[in-house]
């Protein structure tokens, strides 16, 4: 471990007391949330067994994940493939509900599974709770969990990928403030009503752009500003939230992410924006590694080193803006440290640290929202306390090699 | 593996092996012209005049902060000349950088391979990957500087002579005009800087490669160089060794009374 000593482990100390402070609001019923008590646990879904859920569930479906979903993301919809008898009443409910602002319905679907909307829908939840024969991955028949996965996956994944980088040119601070920056983007969408993914992008590229002039010249170091971005970036995100539609309840949506109540479309938007990154990235390998280990041979040898260290920045802040609506600031930057220091840890050669920390990025995905949805916990915190763990292995293995 | 291929430098070197003992007359490479260089107000050297030269070995020298890191990187071109001009003789003039060992980053997961090959990049264009004839030229690199058993080991572990190596390697694999070396001996031990110069007399040598070498060991260049480029004080003087490194010089440069010795054949400043 001693090779990260420098910034990795008080980043990876920063999101663990992160964690910490959430979940303690997230316990802490009048302060955090809207709705006061927790619900009792959802239980295990065997509704969702396609043999005795009819052939009408696909239809009961279409309305909810439907027309309005570009404008405002679904509230959770936990009816989808249930009882079909109660299910098409509800879901056309929660459809409903959604409609005053095209800010409330994420403010209010995106904790976790433990705030389901409406009493109907816990009842419907419970009604269920009676057959038997359920395997865990049961969980993922659900529509709207089975596009958390895709899109936990997809982003984790990535992040994982670009964090190798972002570990190895001890940029950590840069990642975390462009993060915070894309996270201010957020609410900048839930405060003017843009598309979350356009406010983030934006917020993302203007952080790219300060951090790249040398507003100290030589007297000040650099991190000294990338710190002020991320605080003044945090600072104007609470103020924005506080004075959004939505108020003070979406801080955590900044936080935790809306994975729950990911759309299609935002899948498909983020699957194409990540396929442009990693074209990029598997065309200029060579490049961008020669720059990133040695900018000043590469300068030497006829290679424009800022170009190419702004190109890796942006595809870094590129996938961050991305992950931030999806999964929140929380996981995306565990998921951009800790599997590469999994993987640096592990590892001896640079294709191997990519592939591990991929690994290592994905896996607490799947079980982080499965345990979220069984143990009724906020899906990203689970993920970044997971992917710790994973951390906290690596770290034991690759004590007992050397 | 055709013989062409693990051994091509020496095919590719073209008549550079005539202007290799030459002091100073090969075909000049690189010409400045009256050049000021700094950065924005502050000039750091003013009126440079001289010429590079195919098969010159030359030591840059001078207090720190004179302004010879500067003076290098208006060489490798990366700092225009804020007047006067800076001519470049050959079309595609190409620099083997060996940057200082101690300060590479020391997190990053590569093999000496894997460094040298860096050294093929320019040559393979964008969009292209290594092929075996890349990784055949870096392994034979690393057997020129005399390190071939380190192609798989990660670089991060070795000495400081080791990454010396890796890192000249590294310059040679792209066929350079100039090999430049920025302070080649720092921070070794007497054993290691004998070996690393031995090895830069040696490629000087058998290449006819000009060598540019930044270092403020005093000692060490002016018993391996055949021209001194004294940078201090805002002024530039360049001759050869025993022209340039005489007390007069030395004590407008340093301030200090040192004096040349001969001792053995060397020469030591004390």
């Amino acid at each position: 471990m001693k090779r990260y000593a420098n910034h990795a482990p008080t980043v990876i100390g920063m999101v663990l007391t992160t964690v910490a402070l959430a979940i303690s609001l997230f316990l802490n019923p009048g302060r955090a949330l809207a709705q006061p008590a927790a619900p009792p646990p959802p239980p295990p879904l065997e509704g969702m067994d396609p043999a005795t859920a009819p052939p009408s569930s696909r239809d009961i479906q279409s309305p909810a994940p439907g027309d309005d979903h570009h404008t405002a993301p679904a509230p959770p919809p936990p009816t989808e493939g249930l009882d079909p008898s109660l299910a098409p009443k509800s879901s056309r409910e929660t459809t409903s509900n959604a409609s005053p602002s095209p800010v409330s319905p994420a403010s209010k679907g995106a904790k976790s599974l433990s705030t389901p909307g409406s009493a109907d829908e816990v009842e419907v939840m419970q009604n269920n709770d009676t057959s038997t024969g359920k395997s865990p991955w049961d969980v993922f028949k659900l529509d709207f969990m089975r596009r958390a996965l895709l899109a936990g996956l997809l982003v984790s994944g990535f992040c994982a990928f670009l964090g190798v980088y972002v570990v190895l040119r001890r940029i950590v601070f840069v990642g975390v403030a462009l993060a915070e920056m894309s996270s201010a983007g957020v609410a900048l969408s839930l405060l003017t009503g843009i598309a979350p993914m356009l406010g983030s992008v934006l917020t993302m590229l203007a952080g790219v752009a300060l951090f790249s002039v040398r507003w100290g010249g030589r007297r000040i170091r650099q991190d000294a500003f990338i710190g002020i971005g991320y605080v003044v970036a945090s600072a104007s995100a609470v103020l924005m939230i506080a004075k959004s539609a939505s108020g003070e309840g979406s801080l955590l949506d900044l936080l935790f992410g809306n994975i729950l109540t990911v759309t299609t479309s935002d899948v498909a938007v983020t699957a194409l924006a990540l396929g442009l990154v990693l074209v990029f990235h598997f065309a200029f390998y060579k490049e961008i590694l020669f720059v990133a280990f040695d900018p000043d041979t590469a300068a030497a040898s006829g290679y424009n080193s800022r170009l190419w260290d702004m190109l890796l920045y942006l595809s870094i802040g590129l996938t961050i803006a991305f992950a931030i609506h999806t999964v929140g600031v929380l996981m995306t930057f565990a998921s951009l440290i800790i599997p590469p220091v999994t993987a640096l840890l592990l590892t001896k050669r640079m294709g191997t640290a990519f592939a591990v920390s991929i690994i290592a990025g994905m896996i607490p995905t799947p079980l982080g929202l499965y345990l979220s949805f069984v143990a009724d916990l906020p899906a990203a915190a689970t993920v970044v306390v997971l992917s710790f763990g994973l951390l906290l292995i690596a770290g034991i293995i690759s004590r007992f090699r050397t | 593996m055709p013989e062409t291929i693990t051994r091509p430098q020496v095919p590719a070197s073209h008549n550079r092996q005539q202007t290799a003992n030459n002091d100073g007359i090969g075909d000049p490479l690189l010409t400045f012209k009256n050049v000021t260089l700094g950065y924005g107000s502050r000039l750091i050297l003013q009126n440079l005049n001289f010429s590079l030269r195919s098969g010159d070995y030359i030591g840059i020298v001078g207090p720190n902060g004179a302004g010879k890191t500067t003076l290098l990187q208006a060489i490798l071109g990366a700092l225009p000349a804020q007047s006067g001009e800076i001519v470049r003789h050959r079309e595609k003039l190409t620099f083997g950088y060996v940057p200082q060992a101690q300060t590479m980053d020391d997190q990053f997961p590569l093999s000496a391979l894997d460094i040298v090959l860096m050294g093929r990049f320019r040559n393979m264009g964008l969009l292209r990957r290594p092929t075996a004839t890349d990784r055949a030229l870096a392994l034979s690199a690393l057997e020129q500087v005399g390190v071939p058993e380190l192609a798989h080991r990660l670089f991060r572990e070795f000495s400081g002579g080791q990454k010396q190596r890796t890192l000249m390697a590294r310059a040679l694999v792209s066929d350079p005009d100039v090999l430049v070396l920025d302070e080649p001996t720092n921070d070794m031990d007497i054993a290691a800087e004998h070996a690393t110069m031995e090895l830069i007399d040696r490629l000087h040598h058998e290449r006819g490669l000009l060598v540019l070498m930044v270092s403020h060991m005093l000692n060490v260049v002016v018993n391996h160089v055949n021209q001194v480029a004294i940078v201090g004080g805002g002024q530039f003087t360049m001759g050869l060794v025993h022209e340039v490194i005489e007390p007069q010089t030395l004590k407008r440069l340093y301030d200090l009374p040192l004096e040349v010795l001969e001792v053995g054949g060397k020469r030591v400043v004390l």
